[in-house]
């Protein structure tokens, strides 16, 4: 269930702020950010669309779909599943296993598949929206 | 973040910014204890599982917000209206009890006004009065006789 590369792989995260950069690169985090924040709900539901994972599987999954590359730590991904089942979107059970501690499954709801299907049309007539005007400005400059 | 590395610490220090009345407080603690237990049988250092959860107030303050501001339904708004009510009124329940059930001022005024045979009875501030015979003034019977009402039974 849980890959040992990707687990090694998510260490490299890092809270790096008094590096000396200049502030451009903190500009350029704080977009990654507010891109990330309006896509995480969409990043949980569609790793839940194959069947219910409890948490840290969730986590582990991100991490290995994605090489690592969407940064997404641990703080940020359970207050999200947190919400989406909050809002009704997934549902939860409890598991305690033979030895270990307790895991919280999380599943998607009906409504959960609804709104990943509104989310995924949206982030994608978005990105198309936004690769077309781009293209377009790289012919008038 | 000024705690000791223990995942019982960090996990306290996400506690403590949620309410008590939280109800899903334990939930929550028992789940990122079992990540941490994860993580850490994943042969990961507390430190580094601890920095991946960040900031622990940051942590629980994100939990806070992620709870949809979503109107409760109708009934259970009511009830909740009333349940609010419902401590003022075993408060105010008493006195009001005991003024209904005795005299009120205007009865009280009127039976000394009679015993006395006075026929007009001014309230001295707000009569517009600027002077008069203070043997005139009943003020004290008033207050004895109303307070022997309410009193008593």
């Amino acid at each position: 269930m849980i890959q040992p590369a990707a687990a090694a792989s998510v260490s490299r995260f890092q809270i790096s702020t008094a590096s000396g950069e200049p502030e451009r690169s903190d500009e350029r985090r704080s977009i990654e950010r507010e891109l990330k924040r309006g896509s995480l709900e969409l990043i949980v539901l569609h790793l839940l669309e194959p069947g219910e994972a409890y948490g840290y599987e969730i986590v582990a999954k991100l991490t290995a779909e994605t090489n690592g590359a969407l940064e997404v730590t641990d703080g940020t991904l359970y207050p999200v599943l947190y919400r989406l089942e909050r809002s009704g979107f997934v549902s939860i059970r409890w598991e305690t296993p033979a030895r270990g501690v307790p895991r919280k499954y999380y599943r998607l709801t009906d409504a959960g598949r609804g709104e990943l299907a509104r989310l995924k049309n949206e982030w994608t007539r978005f990105a198309s929206a936004m690769t077309t005007m781009l293209g377009q400005n790289r012919g008038t400059r | 973040m000024t705690f000791a590395p223990t995942s019982e610490r960090y996990i306290q220090l996400v506690l403590d910014v949620m309410p008590r009345s939280m109800p899903t407080r334990t939930e929550i603690a028992i789940e990122l204890r079992g990540h941490i237990a994860e993580r850490l049988g994943g042969g990961q250092k507390l430190e580094d599982v601890l920095r991946q959860l960040g900031d622990p107030v940051a942590l629980a303050e994100s939990y806070l917000a992620a709870v949809p501001l979503v109107s409760a339904p109708f009934w259970r708004r009511a009830a909740a209206k009333v349940l609010d009510v419902f401590p003022v009124g075993i408060a105010i329940a008493p006195p009001v009890w005991l003024l209904l059930r005795s005299e009120g001022l205007t009865a009280v005024v009127e039976r000394v006004a009679r015993a006395r045979g006075v026929q007009l009875v001014f309230n001295r501030s707000e009569s517009g009065l600027h002077w008069g015979d203070p043997a005139l003034d009943i003020s004290d019977e008033l207050v004895t006789q109303l307070n022997r009402a309410t009193s008593a039974p």
